[in-house]
């Protein structure tokens, strides 16, 4: 161990003396601490505050990734350079080496991280410290930001036995006399589909009713949960206003109820507070929305409100504290650069500087951009039909590619962090597991292969 | 078998065919080559550049795989760690960190050979004052001259205090003084034991430092012995004396043409040698003071390099008896312990030439020797250390050890 420390000290040396590290850690201290100055003529301290961690918490993740691929320029450079010649005849393993190098980077990641953190932490407490504009505002800053907030999304009804029902109906009373071919469970789960979505919409002055279950919060009058929607309205009022009534609570298990007139946007997210006692004994919570739109002289059916996805109304209360939140969020930045630093040896290991850095950066490149092309090739399956042959081709490659390269958007808590919400542990042991145990271990194997198979004063005529 | 009977370094066979991008051989840079270095050898490896010198370092050290034959290194493979934590390398370049200074380059090697923090310090500042660099000991390597990194590099070469040194061109990029004292250092190793593989195409320094060469030419071995064996010339003979006047080298053909019916084939003042010129200039400027920015006189070797895989003891011993050569029991002069004798010299030419006219040797070559001291001549050989920079003479010993063997025959050594 005392031999791949040795490593490991000499890269973190190394990476704290190259210059482009330097101009790395310029970005970091512009980021961290000069935009809490320049962020302070902000209105609202809340949105400072979360335009700060928003940047803040991104560009960290987005500088040390470049950071460490640029750092594979220090294993690459020591063989143009030829260090290696003497380094290897040094009573060192080429194993330990590789990992010592590894190390070496992921030390490096590591102090940064830190570092950062402490910064990002200093700046929004410097920042949420500041005067509030109103009571808003503080409560938003308070109950929305700087906090770990879990989020539960509605779950439609089961329609199936209705579907069921009704194609048994519509069997017997010959619906489908002339339809030549029907397959009795397509036909079900379509039918199902349709009352699901007929109950995703809220026609003019109707009531519809979303159960959440797991509310696992402390009940008290004084301490509030949120309740998010955004509200898809065609053909909706002049003035682009939904109103509609929230009731919160259920009188059957005891809790108070709550009474929500409101007036909002339509098509944007809309949050409000309700008291955590609202929560029943049995961790569950009743939500009805009433439908109080048209705007006068407006159509009634065309201010019909619709909820697309289940996301689109959600309950999100307290679990944890900002500061372990923001410290979950960099141990997923640290599992990702762990697993770009693994990344980064390995191509060292196989080519020289430029080569290894325009890889790695591809390679980046590509894993953030890897539930856009999952998405993209799931459309390409469904909408496209029967694909040619270069087609076909792209779409095998593509498939291989991002099943062996891991998805970092699903590793990022960053987006989670500026909206309060909770990055749970166990989404950091996912991606310790994930990215470093697996990920990780599988590329340094490789690297450690490779480079015990290489010469080190490899000469080509 | 005993690892103490292995020899250091053993090769069957070597051969290194470089190929090109598509795999194809395109040049065998070392051909069948056999080597065969014994402990405590200070082995020249010889050639002119492309000769295969490098390559064949680098098998030895395990940077290239050979493409047929092997390399054992105390009866073990090179990339063996064991084996890898009894050598020193110095490369052909210092390739050494550019952004780290002297103290943390030495210190990372240290760490590599596991060696404790306490002594890894001790060492460090040892080698630094014996490559004369301690003043310097804080700029980065970058900032060096091409000399002071050859220096550090061969500081880092000794931190673990290797039996085995390779030097790959040592002397490459020293001025005469660090070439000197790098050439102090070898001897000086060599002296305690070490066993030392230098490659170079200086013959020169080869010359004043190696037992055994080997000479390379087109990957293949050309010609291999000692330095006496290949450099003697049997059928000529050299004799230096103090300024001899006109009439006395006259004198001096008359009788060789006497004795001999032959002719001197050349007769002048002899030249000093640049390199001690050259030392000499530099000491008196040293001990005048005088200030310089580069590198300072280096020191003395420093004790944590030991006797390499002797025996301490026998090294001692050896030392001893020849120190003392009465302490060996008898009062004749001390027998080798090991080396074959010497071959019986044939004196009368020397003494006629030195008794002639009772005036043509030197005063102090004529004073008789202690009762109990052989004549200097007539020396039992011994692994004969050089003596002192000071007093080293400027006459070339090998000429006179030339002179006094009988030709193809090993002294021994």
């Amino acid at each position: 161990m005392s031999r791949i420390w040795a490593i490991a000290r000499h890269t973190l040396a190394e990476g704290l003396r190259l210059k482009i590290a330097h101009v790395f850690l310029a970005f970091i201290a512009v980021v961290v601490v000069g935009l809490p100055v320049t962020l302070k003529g902000e209105s609202a301290i809340s949105d400072a505050v979360q335009t700060y961690l928003s940047f803040s918490s991104r560009s960290l993740g987005v500088i040390l990734s470049l950071l460490t691929i640029f750092l594979s320029r220090s294993l690459s450079d020591e063989f143009v350079n030829r260090q290696m010649l003497v380094l290897m005849t040094k009573p060192i393993q080429r194993w330990q080496y590789v990992v010592g190098k590894w190390l070496g980077m992921v030390t490096l990641n590591t102090i940064l991280l830190f570092m950062s953190g402490v910064g990002v932490y200093v700046g929004a407490t410097i920042l949420a410290g500041m005067k509030p504009r109103d009571e808003a505002d503080a409560g938003k800053l308070k109950n929305e930001l700087l906090t770990a907030r879990h989020a539960t999304s509605f779950v439609p009804p089961d329609f199936s036995q209705l579907a069921a029902q009704a194609y048994q109906e519509r069997l017997e009373t010959g619906a489908y006399a002339e339809v030549a071919a029907i397959v009795p469970s397509e036909e079900r789960t379509r039918i199902a589909k349709e009352f699901e979505s007929q109950w995703r919409t809220v026609p003019v002055m109707e009531t519809r009713l979303f159960e959440f279950t797991e509310v696992r919060c402390r009940r008290s009058p004084d301490k509030t949960l949120q309740i998010r929607y955004k509200a898809e309205v065609y053909h909706f009022a002049p003035d682009e206003i939904l109103r509609c009534e929230w009731i919160v609570g259920n009188p059957d298990k005891g809790t108070p109820v709550y009474y929500l007139p409101r007036r909002d946007v339509i098509q944007r997210y809309q949050t409000m507070s309700v008291p955590t006692d609202a929560v029943a004994p049995d961790r569950t919570l009743t939500v009805a929305l009433t439908n109080r739109n048209p705007f006068e002289g407006e159509r009634q059916e065309y201010n019909t409100v619709s909820f697309l996805s289940n996301d689109d109304v959600q309950v999100l209360f307290e679990v944890g504290s900002f500061a372990g939140n923001l410290v979950r969020q960099l141990a997923l930045t640290w599992c990702r650069l762990s697993f770009l630093a693994a990344l980064a040896v390995l191509l060292a290991c196989v080519f020289s500087f430029p080569v290894a850095c325009l890889i790695g950066l591809t390679f980046l490149a590509m894993t953030s951009m890897a539930a856009f092309v999952t998405d993209a090739l799931i459309f390409f399956d469904e909408d496209v039909g029967v694909p040619g042959l270069f087609q076909s081709v792209v779409q095998v490659l593509y498939k291989v590619v991002y099943f062996i390269i891991p998805d970092f958007s699903r590793y990022n808590g960053a987006d989670l962090l500026v909206d309060g919400r909770n990055v749970t542990l166990r989404w950091v042991l996912e991606g310790v597991a994930r990215l470093v145990l697996c990920g990780t271990t599988f590329l340094l194997l490789i690297a450690c292969l490779l480079f015990q198979r290489r010469e080190v004063a490899e000469v080509s005529v | 078998m005993n690892e103490q009977d292995l020899p250091v370094l053993q090769t069957v066979g070597l051969t290194k065919v470089f190929k090109d991008f598509w795999r194809r051989d395109r040049v065998a840079a070392v051909n069948d080559l056999n080597l065969t270095v014994e402990r405590g050898q200070v082995f020249g490896l010889l050639g002119p550049n492309g000769s295969g010198k490098s390559t064949t370092i680098k098998m030895l050290l395990g940077l290239l795989f050979p493409t047929r034959g092997r390399v054992s290194l105390f009866g073990r493979p090179p990339t063996d760690v064991a084996t890898k934590s009894r050598i020193g390398f110095l490369p052909e370049e210092s390739y050494l960190y550019r952004f780290l200074d002297a103290r943390e380059t030495l210190d990372l090697y240290g760490r590599l050979f596991r060696l404790h923090s306490r002594q890894r310090a001790e060492r460090i500042e040892k080698l630094l004052e014996m490559v004369g660099l301690q003043a310097e000991a804080k700029r980065r390597i970058g900032e060096y001259s091409k000399g002071m990194a050859r220096r550090i590099g061969l500081a880092q070469a000794l931190i673990n205090d290797p039996e085995f040194l390779i030097l790959d061109e040592p002397t490459s990029g020293m001025d005469p003084l660090g070439t000197r004292q790098i050439k102090d250092v070898i001897r000086q190793l060599a002296s305690r034991g070490k066993t030392i593989l230098l490659s170079s195409h200086l013959l020169a320094d080869v010359e004043d430092v190696c037992d055994r060469v080997t000479i390379l030419y087109g990957g293949r071995q050309q010609a291999a012995g000692t330095i006496r064996e290949l450099l003697a010339q049997a059928d000529r003979t050299q004799i230096i004396a103090p300024r001899l006047s006109a009439e006395t080298i006259a004198q001096v053909r008359a009788l060789v043409r006497r004795l001999e019916q032959k002719d001197l084939l050349s007769v002048g003042a002899p030249h000093d040698r640049l390199e001690n010129l050259f030392m000499k200039t530099v000491e008196a400027a040293q001990a005048a003071n005088v200030r310089s920015a580069g590198v300072r006189a280096g020191g003395e070797l420093p004790d944590f390099l030991s006797t390499g895989g002797r025996m301490p003891d026998l090294i001692e011993s050896l030392v001893a008896r020849a120190d003392h050569p009465a302490a060996g029991g008898g009062a004749g002069p001390a027998a080798p312990i090991s080396a074959p004798p010497r071959p019986r010299t044939d004196r009368s030419v020397i003494e006629q030439l030195t008794h002639v006219g009772g005036s043509i040797a030197p005063k102090e070559s004529t004073t008789p020797a202690p009762p109990n001291e052989a004549p200097q001549s007539s020396r039992t050989p011994r692994a004969e250390p050089k003596p002192p920079r000071a007093q080293r003479s400027d006459i070339d010993r090998s000429v006179i050890d030339g002179l006094i063997s009988r030709p193809g025959e090993s002294d021994g050594e």
